[in-house]
Parts: C-alpha cells; structure tokens; sequence
C-alpha cells in the first residue's frame, strides 16, 4: 500500500480527511482549530500521548497570543517558519504524511496551517509515568534505591546522572515492524571494544519482529545460546548496576517500555555478584560471595544428593545418622524419589502461586503451603521430615542467587533424575554433562565460564571473592576492553604519617 | 536421516541408557536392616554359628517407652559364613546391610578351633568393612551381641564408644579386621587380638574391654590379663594414654603408690646380630605427668630424678611381664621380634625363620626406658 507514502496537501481538508482515514476515525485522535490571524490551521494529537497542559503552555497560548500583540500583528503570508520560531517546545517540518503518523504515534503534535505544503511537529510527549521507584527484583540494603522505569528517556538520564562523561554513548534503533520500539545501544566510546559494540549492532539490526514488547523479546533474539538453560544476556533494573557494567567495557541495551536494560556479554560469574558486594566492606562481601556459590550448589543437587545416599550409598552416612534418616522413612509409603520429586514440584507450585497470586491473598499461599502441606503431609507419614528440610534448604538457597532462579530449577530435577537411576554415579555424568555445556557456552565471543575456564587469575580476584576496590585497577581483560587501567588508579589507602 | 528422527533416536536411547542399567543395586532405606554387631562362633557339628544384632530404626525416638524392641538379635548357622549370612534373609525380612557393622565378635570356641577359615569371607565380601574392630570373648561370641546396654539404646555403640576411648587407659588391644589379616598373613609376628567380656549382674550389666587372645597361627592359645596387656601395648607402641602405678620406699606403709599419667609414649624394636645370635632392644620413650603421689610430696630436683627413676623402673617391669610370658610361658613370638629382624637382617631371617620357634625365648632382650617428668613442681 502506497497511500502513506504521499505528500501533505496544501488544503487543510484534504489533510483532516486523510488523518481522520488513516486512523479510522479513532476517537482518540483530536483536532483543535485555529486562526492565526487570517490564516487559519488546526492542531491534530492523539489523546493520552501528549501533554496537555504543556501543549496548551507551549504552542496554543504562544500562537494565540500573535494575534493579540501590536508589535507582530501577523502578516498575510505566515509561513510555517515563522510559527516555529513562535512555539515554545521542539519541533520540525514534516513534508509527508509517514512522518506526520509517525510522530503522532509518539506523541506529537502536528500542526497543519492553510496552504502550506508543510506540518509542523511538536514535542508534546507526556504518558503518565510510574515515578523512579526502589526496583522490586534487586533489592537492596546499601546502594542507590532508585531503578529504571518504563520511558527510555529518563533511564537514559539516569545513567547520564551517574556517568558524566562525554564518551557516554546512546545509538538509538527503531525495532518491530508494529511496534516501533525505540532502542538505545549503550557504551563507553574508548571502554568498550569496536568490535562487541558493531556485533551488538548486527544483532540487533538482523532482529525482524512484529513488536518488541519487553526486552526479553530482544534477549532471546541475540542470544549465544538459545537451547541452553543458561542466559547469556543479562538484565538489571538498576542505574548503578548498569553503570558499573559500561565501566567494565560491557555494552547496555535499553529498550522503551520496560525497565529491564539488557547487559552484554554475560558470564556465569555475573549471576553470583551483586552490587552490595562492592558498597560493602571486602571481607564479608567475600563470605557472602562464596556464600551464593554454595547455595547454588544446595540448590541444585543436595535432593540428588539424599536420593543418592538414601538408595545407594547408605554406607556413606555415618552411622547416627543413618538410623535417624532410617527412623525417619520408617512407613512412608513412597520410594525416595517420588518423594523428592513431588516436594520439588510442590515447591515450584507455591512459588509460580506466590508469585502471580494478587499481592492481598499472597498470604494465604504461604500458610496453605507452609502449614497445610508441609505440616499435614508429615504428619498424616506421607514425607518424611528430612526430605522437608531438604526441601526447605533447597528452596532458600535457590533465591540467594536470583539471575539462576530458573536454571536452578531445571538443574535441579535434571539431577534429580540421573541420581535416582545412577546414583552417585549418574551424579557425576549428569555433572560432567553440565560442565561441558557450559565449557562450551559463550555470549557474545567470550566463555561463558571464564574467568574460572578459561583461568584468568587476574580477572578472578572478582570471581569467588572480591577484593578490595584499590586492587581491582584493571578491566576484565576478556572484554578486551580498550583501556585496561581504570582511570585514575587507586592507591591503597595509606595512614597519615 | 531427518534431523527430527536423528534427535528423537537420540532421546530414546538416552532414556533406555538410564532405564536399563539404571537402578542397579538400588535399596530403598527402609527396606534394609542396619547391622550393629556381628557374632561368630563355632557350632556342633562344625557348623558356623552367625549372630547378628540390627538397628530397629526407630529405636533412639522410641527411648522413653522402654528397653523392648530397640535392636533385634537374630541367631543362624551353615555351613559356611556366607550361608549362615544368606540365611539370616530368612529371618530377617529385611535385606541385612553389613557396612555399618560397629564390632565382630569371635567365640572362645571358634579361636581355639582356628579364625582363618571365617577371615576369608570377612575380607572377600565387599560389604564388610576392614576397619571394623575385633575381639574375641570368653565363652560364646553371641552372648555379647545379644548383651543390653544401659548406656546406649543401641549396645554396639557403646562398644565402639568403648574401642574409641581405649586410648586413655591403654589396658585393652584394640585391632581392626585389617591388622588381623596383616599379622596372619605375616612371618614373624603372631596375631593377638582384644578381648570383650560382658559382666550381666543384675540390672547392671557392663562391657569390658581389657586384656587380649593370643593366637598361635589362627589358634587362640592363651589370654593376656591387663598387666600383661600393657607390656604388649608398649612394645606395639601402641600406648596413647593410661595411668602407670607405682609405689616405691617404704612397703610398709598403707597409703602408697604414685600415678603417672601419660602424655607421650613412643617405641621401637632395634634388632642386632652378634655372629649368629640375634639380640634385641626394646626402646621406650615415655613423658609423663605426675598425677598422684601419695607418699611425701617431691620438692628438689632430686626427688623428680627419683620418681622419673621408678617411673622407668614401672614401665620396664610392665614390659617384663610380658617379655616373660612369650619367651617363657608361651614361648611364642607374639611382640614382632621376628618381622623386626626380618626387615633389618632378611638374609639372616630367611635362613632361620624355621627354626624361629626355638631362638626365640632364648634371645635375649634389653629394655631401655628414656622416661620423664613434664611440669616439674607444678600442682596445679
């Protein structure tokens, strides 16, 4: 269909006419009549999208306002020149009717005036917005509580507000044939490599979608490794966290409509640091770390684990312990694993229910789950009460590491599975299995795995542990970033003499 | 092939991977019967007599409510061990699991009659661990296994609680399955294995964990008592812990004696060869704490020479009793002289080993005692 692609008319009715066509005569499309002194014009917006009280402020009152003032009684010929210099926002001539839509679309306002071939377009764009709020999903006790919301705007000022360089790049990119999305490829021009940032721009530009209605559409589209239950591609919800990112050479991806900003390239590592390990103090942020990499382990394989030792290996608990695990299982009707595999799927009910259920009855959830089904089940003898501890243990551990919350999960019947037909031994295949798919991961030309695999022990004092802020004085060197010193080295903090 | 094809192959041979083989020796916990204790003694008819006690699972919560039902004590006997083992599944209705097996116990029956026959199925089957303790007892092995007591629901634990606490009175020989087999396997040293007795006077029945069975080949030939125990102890170097009495001056008096405690002893068996007469010395290094001393309290530097003098003089005497009974009464190499020349003289041994029986208890050997006195002065 070409009817789009015409050029304005110079009649003001043709104009409406075509408008009001192209949309359908939707009733959110609104015309405003004007007269500037002799010539006449109207103004055409889409409710909702546009400020009003700003549009009336910025261009109504000002054009109203020529005809009343001596000094520039408006002239025969007004041209749109003119008015533009008379209108107090942003704005720019249109010559054809996809940009007039266009710009509709993201809420301006066009301004038509008789016999001119041209429409002027003003900035009006004024959605009501949430307000920056703490993000829910990366809670934090010490740090900044403010997190991106859903206008790309005014994410990119707070990024803006934390990095005030002028090497701070945004390259906007328009995406999904319907929904236009507008996209901002953010990096340090000189931190991060030419070569990731024109990668991400490849990617990106290869994606062909109708609409891109949160960044996950994005994410699965650029991804490494789109079978794997891995992510490749990271996601924050935090200014500083995305802050500290670009500062590593990494590139951000923001997308309008969500707060989610994608981070590429993402390494396993990543999922188990936290920005709270870098406000706090080194040592215990350490603990902490080392903290999260045994939980995700908990997480993952202590109930392969009991299953193994409980139908394979029972010379392998030490003997007190036995016959209280024994004590334990004594009349429940069934084997080990059913019980591990329907305390897990029982878990993962109650947390899909805790989560989707309306914030007000989310309470009733956890007593339902928590008393009714942990509590009666033990005592009507159908599971055991180690298996519920296990249960317990597992389901905690796996929420100290968020970004794994959902390979945890799979991980963990994946396990689950392989012990109860193998044993310790089909523990250590399914192992070796997972290992090698992750050895075997990248995202975006760099292992997944390093800097443990690759071994990069400079890269790794931020791996297991982190050390202190004035050791860390180089990038990551996978990235490859451009400058590996960090500006201004940091020396170590000295006492006065 | 077709890529879908090719992948749902893939798929199903990975299932029957994990179907087939899968859940090979798999045992539900339930379904297994915990043996504790395990008794072995010889029957009429030259058949072996097995009898095990297995954990009743709920035994420790069902505490309160009384002795009744805490352990079961099954009793079979075959031809064999393993028949008598694979009998017990009769019984049992459990499939019984071995590895946590806390002690076996030898009948005085069965020792005299020889133990190699039933080592070989201790050591051939997987689910006995080698580390197990051992011991023999006076009179049937099965008397101790069905024995209760009053310290633990369970009895073998106490036992073993009784093996791990040897160490702080060094008057018991505590051996695991392993070291058995070693010593009979071995030239030159003669097995000797613990002994257990078990005391059921009324309502208060005790363990006892002291002295030992000597064995001639796998023959048990004679006991050790408790002194004799300790001799053998010291020249195993296997003393951790203990009290050494000793009292010295004026017999006379009533109130007398002198404990040392020790912290730290040591020995070692140094073999020579003079021509064609081997000798031996016995080197003991022993520090000790004054622990008691009932007699006049030591004040000079001579008087610590003094007790450091008896305490060496108590620990050779300990050590002569048993130098006496297995060159003298025994005649029995049971200290290891033989495998200590063996592995310092071994053209020597291989020509003598025969007639080894006979050197024996005429070589002779030196005691040579370094004791001390830690804290010197110190009451407290």
């Amino acid at each position: 269909m070409n009817e789009y692609n015409g050029t304005i008319s110079s009649t003001l009715e043709d104009n409406r006419t075509y408008l009001k066509q192209a949309f359908n005569n939707s009733p959110d499309l609104l015309f405003q009549e004007l007269t500037i002194g002799t010539k006449k014009g109207f103004l055409v917006y889409l409710e909702g999208l546009v400020d009003r009280p700003f549009l009336s402020a910025a261009i109504v009152e000002p054009l109203l306002a020529l005809n009343n003032t001596q000094s520039k009684v408006p002239e025969k010929d007004l041209t749109l020149g003119q008015v533009s210099e008379e209108v107090l926002c942003q704005n720019q001539q249109a010559h054809f009717y996809e940009e007039i839509l266009k710009g509709l679309l993201s809420g301006q306002t066009v301004l038509f005036l008789d016999g001119a071939k041209e429409a002027l377009l003003c900035d009006t764009y004024g959605v009501k917005e949430r307000n920056v709020q703490e993000p829910e999903t990366e809670a934090s006790v010490r740090g900044p509580r403010e997190g991106f919301v859903e206008r790309i705007g005014i994410n990119a000022s707070l990024l803006r507000s934390k990095l005030k360089d002028e090497k701070l790049r945004f390259e906007p990119m328009v995406l999904g044939k319907r929904s236009h999305t507008l996209v901002y490829i953010t990096y340090f021009e000189g931190l991060a490599n030419p070569k990731l940032v024109e990668e991400v721009r490849r990617r990106l530009n290869s994606i062909d979608i109708d609409a891109i209605l949160e960044s996950g559409y994005i994410e699965q589209l650029i991804e490494d490794g789109p079978f794997s239950i891995f992510p490749t591609v990271g996601a924050t919800e935090k200014p500083d966290k995305l802050a500290a990112k670009l500062l590593e050479g990494r590139v951000g991806i923001m997308v309008d409509g969500t707060p989610f900003v994608l981070t590429v390239p993402y390494l396993l590592v990543e999922a188990f640091q936290n920005p709270e390990d870098y406000y706090a103090r080194p040592f215990y942020a350490s603990v902490v770390r080392l903290i999260r990499y045994l939980a995700f382990y908990i997480t993952t394989m202590l109930p392969a684990f009991y299953v193994a030792i409980q139908t394979f290996h029972q010379e392998m608990v030490p003997t007190h312990l036995l016959i209280k695990m024994s004590a334990g299982r004594e009349g429940i009707p069934f084997p080990v694993i059913v019980e591990a595999l329907g305390m897990g799927i029982m878990f993962e009910l109650l947390r899909e229910a805790g989560i989707r259920m309306p914030r007000s009855v989310g309470q009733a959830v956890s007593i339902v789950g928590a008393l009714v089904i942990g509590e009666a089940a033990v005592q009507a003898g159908f599971i055991s009460q180690s298996m519920v501890i296990i249960v317990a243990l597992t389901a905690i551990s796996g929420f100290l590491v968020p970004p794994l919350t959902a390979p945890a999960s799979l991980l963990r019947f994946y396990f689950l599975i392989s012990t109860s037909f193998l044993g310790l031994f089909g523990w250590l295949m399914a192992l070796i299995a997972l290992l090698i798919h992750l050895a075997s991961l990248r995202s975006f030309g760099v292992p997944y795995l390093s800097p443990l695999m690759p071994t990069n022990v400079g890269d790794l004092k931020d791996g297991f542990i982190r050390a202190p802020l004035w050791m860390m004085i180089t990038r990551p060197s996978l990235l490859n970033s451009y400058y590996r010193q960090k500006k201004g080295s940091m020396p170590k903090p000295q006492k006065n003499p | 092939m077709e890529k879908p094809f090719k992948i749902s192959v893939a798929i199903i041979l990975t299932a029957l991977l994990l179907f087939l083989p899968g859940c090979w020796s798999h045992r539900e916990l339930n379904e297994i019967g915990i043996v504790s204790a395990m008794g072995l003694d010889l029957n009429e008819e030259g058949k072996i007599g097995l009898s095990v006690q297995v954990i009743t699972p709920l035994a420790e919560q069902a505490n309160e409510t009384g002795q009744a039902g805490k352990v079961r004590f099954l009793r079979t006997e075959g031809k064999t061990v393993f028949d008598a083992v694979r009998d017990m599944m009769t019984i049992s209705g459990d499939r019984l699991f071995y590895p946590h097996n806390q002690i076996i116990v030898i009948g005085e029956e069965l020792a005299r009659s020889g133990i190699r026959p039933v080592l070989d199925f201790l050591e051939r089957d997987p689910e006995i661990r080698l580390f197990t303790n051992i011991f023999v007892t006076e009179g049937r092995a099965e008397r101790i296994i069905d024995a209760v007591s009053t310290e633990e629901v369970i009895s073998a634990m106490h036992l073993s609680r009784l093996i791990e606490n040897y160490g702080s009175v060094s008057k018991g020989i505590p051996v695991r399955l392993l070291d058995v087999l070693n010593a009979i396997y071995s030239e030159g040293i003669e097995v000797c294995i613990g002994k257990i007795d078990y005391k059921g006077e009324k309502g208060k029945p005790t363990f006892l964990l002291k002295g030992g069975g000597v064995f001639k080949d796998d023959k048990l030939v004679d006991w050790l008592d408790t002194e004799e125990t300790r001799g053998f102890l010291w020249v195993h170097d296997k003393v951790e812990s203990g009290i050494i009495v000793a009292s010295n001056r004026n017999p006379q008096e009533k109130l007398e004696g002198i404990s040392f405690e020790i912290i730290r002893a040591g020995s070692k068996i140094k073999p020579k060869l003079e021509g064609d007469k081997p000798s031996f010395t016995i080197e003991i290094k022993v520090t000790c704490n004054l622990g008691e001393c009932m007699e006049h309290l030591p004040k000079t530097n001579e008087d610590y020479e003094e007790l450091e003098k008896i305490l060496g003089q108590a620990v050779i005497g300990e050590v002569q009793t048993i130098l006496d009974k297995a060159q003298k009464e025994l005649g029995m190499d049971i200290l290891g002289f033989g495998e200590a020349l063996y592995r310092k003289f071994p053209a020597y041994w291989k020509e003598h080993k025969q007639e080894w029986a006979k050197i024996f208890p005429q070589t002779e050997v030196e005691i040579v005692v370094e004791a001390l006195l830690a804290n010197h002065g110190t009451l407290r």
